[in-house]
């Protein structure tokens, strides 16, 4: 018999014992006081975006979330040591000898100590759940989710204690040392936390710390069995440990055999745990499987022909868990030959009953995803209605088959609290359904390895009804018409896809300009229509300039009669992919929008307001109207859909910020594009994205300086790295480039349209587009199509052209020499004339763009929200291999400065910047623009000249190799492998390390290397190869302060390099005053050099923050 | 009640014969276990307070099997260790009260109602809201036995119980366990301190390096040293002779010299006298002839 009374005696005291522990109040208040802090911060204070952290605030369930995750990470600490501590004291107090005599069983005492250890912890949630409570409740625009309470403390604490608890009892009773215990179980924990967390579904993750918890107000977690299955697994695991720890305990048992009676449920839970976590994994390894056989079968279908699907008429009924569809379809035989043998795709989690062609029931093949119809032939042009019946629910496994599973496990995190992944949902109380989840038949396969036909877009006419429980709403392309509960949707146009959403919504609906526009929204969420009450009557023609502005910028209109906005649960996921450029957020005539706006900074309009007072303060602005800023944030949330990226992401990783350039997944560009046009081509299926490029690089924002400086390289220049190695052809196929690759096929696609614009001249050319695309609207076409009317219109044939230019590992490469302004006369005006000569080294031809900066530009007053670009000139010069050219031009403005943009190239930067400055009138120069091709290529060293540059082979500098293992472990600079760093004065490298600017010298790669300044014993030299004994003068290239601007250069606080020139036997030592040098050579001094090498070193010994190592050259007298 | 022992024996892992097959039979009242340190008395008590398992041997206990009905004879159980200094963040009273739950007092009021009054027992209400940890050494002990006398335990094994005590506090606790002693329990005081035997018990045993040296009354031990106690009126050379041959049990300086106790079987070459021999005398007198001889056996 089990006595409780026992039981409850051990817990009793094991609290009071627990309660008074140092350890545990020290801890226990030190969570209290962190969190106070933290919730302070994130829900009360003003941190410049408003009051509190918006991320945290946005979804109130997210208050307990985060609260229990930072106190499970501290409490897990905790209790090692407490639950450690339970059989340390109990070998070490002789007292434990007078209670091991009392008549209880092992059991008892074991699970009198457990509870008495988990109802403290369980106190301490008590308090700190009340605290984030208080504060919940005292912070502004944000409620309280009791439930969230509740289920963030069962999910999160609960099955971590219990399992922490058995975990440390368990090792403890093995090991019988509580340091050794607690060193291996924290090195568990930071092992789980950093190593183990994501792999296989997070199961290693006994925390919860990196399993995704967030709660949708949609449909609330969506995977709750998952979290079940995971939480319930570490439960199992914790009380078979425990049970574990009454056999190990060091006391005689009650009765000969209880020490092995607890052997059993031990056993039992731990088959349990291991059951679900069995569980856990199949699902996660069966989804693997089950994407690999589907790629599998779709490259096994290589040859399959497509049907056109010309009309799509479907009939979804959904109930609870469950879709009941009927989809009618009509398809064609596009091909010029007979086709007997065809396959449509849809979700595996769909059930097919039925499926009767032309009227008649026929039996297919159902494989995996594929139904296959064969035995039926259909004859070119011949067309047939095929009618779908079946049933079930998704599987998302087989959705973003092209994602490799590294970036599937990547956790969708934000702050500190985890995301589902989801790319569709089935549940009773909400549906979404995109194309990715395959909810509809879709002729022919999905991604494949080498198949590419899943990504050929279909335009087709859709028609939809849609039945659903009452007090839903659904959603979908076309005009909506509601009878009977039943939503039927119909289009005008052919769609390349539809989406379909149900949920729980509130509609809001206006016409702008002839466009309709419509909001579904979850009807809790609506924080905007009172804070833009004030400024409502201004919001349509905000939305309709924003709308125009967008369309000139591209240069296309908006194709749809409708666009729809529809809020969805947070978890809804996409990834950027890259065949295909479109993301999943974005659908025909529809963006689907994360709920509340969650992570959307733009979405934030109190904080937006917040900021602008704050900014608007701070530099003095008392003009702006309250309702002026309202517009501006208006304007702001606006300009969220028309940014091709994404705010960077940064990251502090080993102390340093990194930032990874990212793309905005709700970048309305392929409403006007990828859902209107498509250009296929079988043998380039990177075609369209092509064309995509193309028409979106014109609204595609300049890099930004400080992220080349922070990078070392933008992600076009790792582009162009990577293409001086790898064809495009391999580039596409390599997935560890994912990262560069849509600016690979940027400068791809710019080099080719180059091509093409070179015969055709720029204006007739983008004529030429317009009508092309206005001619394919809702259709889409081929490349030979495209190529054939290029050939009409301009003679030129581009096919030719193209396989070179997708297999070829060349890139042009530019000097560029001779820069001179002058201000010229022509006739009565007084013109700024820039010449300058560039030869293209290399034998592929190519074109750079040279931008002229005009005016003042720039300064204050251009924040966020006011938008413009400073006034810029375009102009395009192009080259054919080994070309030169002496080019040009006359400006009536004065440049500031013009930039170079040599696109895919060898040139790194590939921006060259080139500061215009005290140009001076010339009346004796003949004013002229255009190009003249010469003879003679652009050199960097004249006759006499011998130059060493720090990318050549004869340029040393001393490696060091002085860290320790600490360091190497936390100091990224150690590790990294990226062949140019960012140049940081203020977290230089300590050792020397290249970093690029337009400012540096260099033939195609304008680089310098840079030091943290220290001792001087880090020396940098320079072999300069010499022709003949004699006197030289020396050179050293130093780029000047300003040329990165003023902040952040160190040679504003003056400082000295100092060179030591070897000449003939002797050394001597030559300072240069970096105050006083000019932007360039700078003379060192003459010096008598004999041999075949004159050597120069420059120390890193300075009062400057770095040295920077360039270029010698040296000029014979 | 009744603990009979048979064969006992006690090998530790590490080879230490720790007890040799003991065999003893106990009967109601105070039963003294007297050795120096290291004769096993501890072991033995370990023993029969369940938290040690013999290695072979037999032990019942008011009928139970002590390696088999654990749970009956832990019910029966008083136990006082010998080191008994270090507790856990308890109270005094609440330490008492844990003890008392685990006793089997299960409602609450007559638990109260027993732990006041024990505190009071053993000195120690005033300090009953004093953590137990920082109590003197004497009120730690004094808990110690409080413990092991709540709920009314019918075997109470007591370890070096008096150690640390001053001598006021000795004879209370003597006195305490004589007055339960008189009840249906038996007591067993492992002690090295002859007088806690001597003043208490009515049956004693002698244990010397794991065995069994002697058991009976402690009477009866007196009885064997019966002649074997001289009382020397020795000079100062003499003092130094005669603590070379024989134990010297006492020594108190006198004008002439030195008045020693010695126990011996004879005293050749010195004048003394015979003297009536108490517990300790015999104690010494024991241990330095027969068990000399019986260890080199």
């Amino acid at each position: 018999m089990i006595s409780i009374h026992n039981i409850t005696s051990i817990a009793k005291y094991e609290i009071t014992t627990l309660l008074r522990s140092w350890f545990f109040r020290i801890f226990a208040i030190l969570a209290i006081v962190v969190l106070f802090f933290f919730n302070m911060a994130t829900l009360i204070f003003d941190g410049g975006g408003g009051p509190g952290n918006v991320n945290i605030k946005v979804l109130p369930s997210i208050i307990p979330y985060v609260n229990l995750l930072i106190l499970n990470t501290v409490q897990a600490i905790i209790a090692i040591f407490l639950a450690s501590d339970f059989l340390k004291r109990d070998k070490k107090l002789d007292t434990t000898d007078v209670i091991y005599i009392r008549s209880m069983s092992n059991g008892e005492y074991v699970a009198g100590k457990t509870i008495g250890n988990l109802v403290v912890f369980i106190i301490l949630n008590l308090i700190i759940l009340s605290e984030a409570l208080i504060f919940n409740m005292i912070a502004e625009n944000v409620t309280v989710n009791w439930m969230a309470y509740l289920e963030y403390f069962l999910i999160i604490s609960l099955p971590t204690l219990l399992f922490i608890l058995g975990l440390s009892f368990f090792v403890m009773s093995i090991l019988r040392n509580q340091a050794i215990t607690f060193i291996l179980l924290l090195g568990y924990v930071a092992v789980t936390i950093f190593y183990l967390n994501t792999k296989y579904y997070y199961l290693f993750d006994y925390m919860a710390y990196s399993m995704p918890l967030l709660k949708s107000d949609f449909m609330g977690f969506g995977n709750l069995q998952a979290i079940m299955i995971h939480r319930g697994m570490y439960a199992c695991f914790g009380v078979a440990f425990i049970f574990l720890t009454i056999s190990l305990l060091k006391r005689l048992p009650q009765s000969p055999f209880s020490n092995k009676v607890t052997l059993f449920p031990a056993l039992i839970f731990f088959a349990v745990g291991i059951w679900l976590g069995q569980k856990h994994i199949s699902t996660f390894i069966r989804n693997q499987e089950l994407r690999e056989n589907i790629r599998t079968l779709n490259d096994a279908n290589l040859e399959t022909p497509r049907l056109k699907i010309e009309s799509y008429q479907i009939e979804l009924d959904h109930k609870g868990n469950n879709l009941d569809v009927t989809a009618k379809l009509k398809v064609s035989n596009s091909h010029l030959q007979a086709v007997s043998h065809f396959v449509f795709s849809l979700n595996p989690g769909f059930t097919v009953q039925k499926v009767s062609m032309n009227g008649k029931e026929t039996s297919v093949k159902r494989e995996l995803h594929l139904i296959n119809f064969s035995g039926t032939t259909l004859e070119p042009g011949e067309s047939a209605e095929l009618e779908f019946t079946y049933s079930g629910s998704l599987n998302e496994a087989v959705s973003y088959l092209d994602v490799d599973d590294k970036t599937l496990q990547k956790a969708f995190q934000s702050f500190m609290f985890k995301i589902d992944k989801r790319s569709g949902i089935v549940s009773p109380d909400f549906v979404l359904l995109t194309r990715e989840c395959n909810w509809y038949p879709i002729a022919g396969t999905s991604f494949g390895n080498q198949s590419k036909q899943w990504m050929q877009k279909q335009f087709s006419s859709f028609d939809i009804s849609v039945k659903t429980k009452s007090g839903l709403t659904a959603i979908s392309q076309g005009t909506p018409e509601q009878k009977d509960g039943t939503f039927h949707f119909t289009n005008k146009t052919n769609l390349s896809q539809i989406s379909l959403v149900i949920g729980n919504y509130a509609h809001k609906v206006d016409t702008i300009d002839g466009l309709e526009f419509n909001l579904y929204h979850h009807p809790g969420h609506d924080y905007f229509t009172k804070f833009f009450e004030p400024v409502k009557d201004t919001i349509p023609d905000l939305i309709a300039t924003a709308l125009k502005d967008y369309e000139r910028k591209i240069d296309m209109y908006y194709p749809f009669q409708r666009f729809t906005l529809v809020e969805v649960p947070a978890q809804f996921y996409s990834y950027p992919r890259t065949l295909i450029g479109e993301r999943e957020q974005v659908q025909p005539e529809t963006v689907l929008f994360p709920e509340k706006g969650l992570l959307i900074q733009e979405a934030d309009f109190a904080g937006s307001l917040k900021r602008m007072e704050r900014w608007g303060s701070r530099g003095g602005d008392v003009q702006t109207t309250p309702e002026e800023k309202k517009i501006m944030a208006f304007n702001s949330f606006l300009s969220l859909f028309t940014q091709a990226s994404a705010r960077p992401d940064f990251n502090r990783s080993q102390g340093e910020v990194q930032v990874e350039e990212k793309a905005n997944p709700l970048y309305a560009f392929p409403l006007f594009y990828n859902h209107a046009y498509f250009v296929q081509s079988d043998h380039w299926p990177i075609t369209d994205r092509i064309f995509e490029s193309y028409l979106k690089q014109s609204s595609q924002s300049g890099t930004m300086g400080f992220m080349r400086d922070m990078q070392g390289m933008t992600e076009n220049e790792q582009a162009n790295l990577a293409l001086l190695d790898f064809s495009f052809a391999e580039l596409l196929n390599d997935t560890t480039k994912a990262k560069i690759i849509d600016n690979v096929i940027l400068q791809k696609g710019q080099s080719l349209f180059s091509i093409i614009k070179r015969r055709t001249g720029d204006d007739a050319f983008d004529d030429f587009m317009f009508n092309f695309l206005k001619s394919i609207k809702f259709k889409g076409t081929t490349i030979e199509d495209f190529n054939s009317r290029i050939q009409t219109q301009f003679g030129a044939d581009l096919l030719p052209f193209m396989d070179k230019w997708f297999n070829s590992k060349n890139l042009p490469g530019y000097l560029i020499g001779g820069v001179d302004a002058v201000n010229v006369l022509d006739g009565d005006r007084l013109k700024t004339m820039v010449k300058f000569k560039i030869t293209n080294t290399e034998t592929t031809e190519g074109i750079v763009i040279v931008q002229f900066r005009l005016g003042s530009g720039g300064g204050p007053g251009r924040g966020r929200f006011m938008g413009g670009d400073a006034e810029t000139i375009d102009k395009l010069v192009s080259l054919d291999g080994k070309q030169t050219k002496e080019v040009s031009f006359l400006l009536d403005g004065t440049p500031r400065g013009l930039t170079i943009n040599t696109l895919a190239s060898r040139n790194i930067p590939s921006e060259l910047r080139i500061q215009l400055e005290n140009i001076a009138e010339d009346t004796k120069a003949t004013p002229f623009e255009g190009e003249k091709i010469s003879d003679v290529p652009v050199r960097l060293a004249e006759e006499g000249e011998f130059i060493c540059d720090d990318e050549d082979s004869t340029f040393k500098f001393s490696q060091t190799t002085e860290y320790s293992l600490l360091q190497k472990i936390l100091l990224k600079e150690v590790q990294t492998k990226e062949r140019f760093v960012g140049f940081n004065t203020w977290r230089a490298p300590r050792t020397w390390r290249a970093t690029t600017n337009s400012g540096f010298y260099g033939e195609f790669i304008r680089s310098a290397h840079y030091i943290r300044s220290g001792d001087g014993n880090k020396k940098a030299s320079w072999n300069i190869p010499i022709k003949g004994d004699g006197t030289y003068e020396v050179f050293s290239h130093i780029m000047k302060a300003g040329q990165r601007g003023p902040r952040r250069d160190n040679q504003d606080t003056g400082g000295e390099y100092t060179y030591t020139v070897y000449h003939n036997g002797e050394k001597e030592d030559v300072m240069i005053d970096l105050k006083t040098i000019d932007n360039g050579w700078n003379s060192l001094g003459s010096f008598y050099f004999s041999g075949d090498s004159a050597r120069v070193e420059l120390g890193n010994k300075s009062a400057a923050q770095v040295v920077v190592a360039d270029a010698i050259k040296l000029v014979k007298q | 009640m009744k603990i009979t022992i048979e064969n006992l024996n006690k090998v530790y892992p590490n080879g230490n014969h720790a007890l040799r097959d003991i065999s003893l039979e106990i009967n109601n009242g105070m039963f003294g276990l007297l050795g120096p340190n290291g004769a096993g008395k501890s072991s033995l008590m370990r023993i029969l307070v369940t938290l040690m398992q013999p290695s072979s041997g037999k032990v019942i206990m008011n009928g139970y099997d002590l390696t088999k009905d654990r749970e009956q004879i832990r019910s029966l159980l008083g136990y006082l260790p010998q080191d008994f200094r270090f507790f856990s963040h308890l109270k005094t009273y609440e330490f008492l009260d844990y003890a008392a739950r685990l006793a089997g007092m299960k409602d609450t009021k007559p638990r109260k109602i027993a732990v006041d009054k024990m505190l009071e027992e053993v000195g120690l209400f005033e300090a009953r809201d004093r953590q137990a940890n920082r109590l003197s050494g004497g009120m730690k002990r004094r808990l110690g036995i409080a413990q092991a006398l709540i709920n009314e335990p019918k075997i109470i094994i007591v370890d070096e119980p008096t150690t640390g005590l001053d001598p006021e506090e000795r004879i209370r606790f003597r006195n305490l366990l004589s007055t339960i002693s008189t009840q249906d329990v038996i007591i067993i005081l492992s002690t090295h301190i002859v007088g806690d035997i001597s003043s208490s018990c009515t049956d004693m045993a002698l244990l010397n390096q794991g065995g069994l040296a002697f058991t009976g009354s402690p009477d009866e031990l007196v009885t064997l040293a019966e002649g074997k106690v001289w009382l020397i009126q020795a000079t100062e050379t003499e003092y130094l002779e005669i603590n070379e041959k024989y134990p010297v049990i006492s020594n108190v300086p006198t004008s002439e010299g030195w008045e020693i106790q010695v126990v011996a079987d004879a005293i050749n070459g010195y004048s003394g006298q015979n003297i009536a021999p108490n517990l300790e005398h015999a104690y010494v007198y024991f241990m330095e002839s027969n068990l000399n001889q019986w260890t080199a056996i």
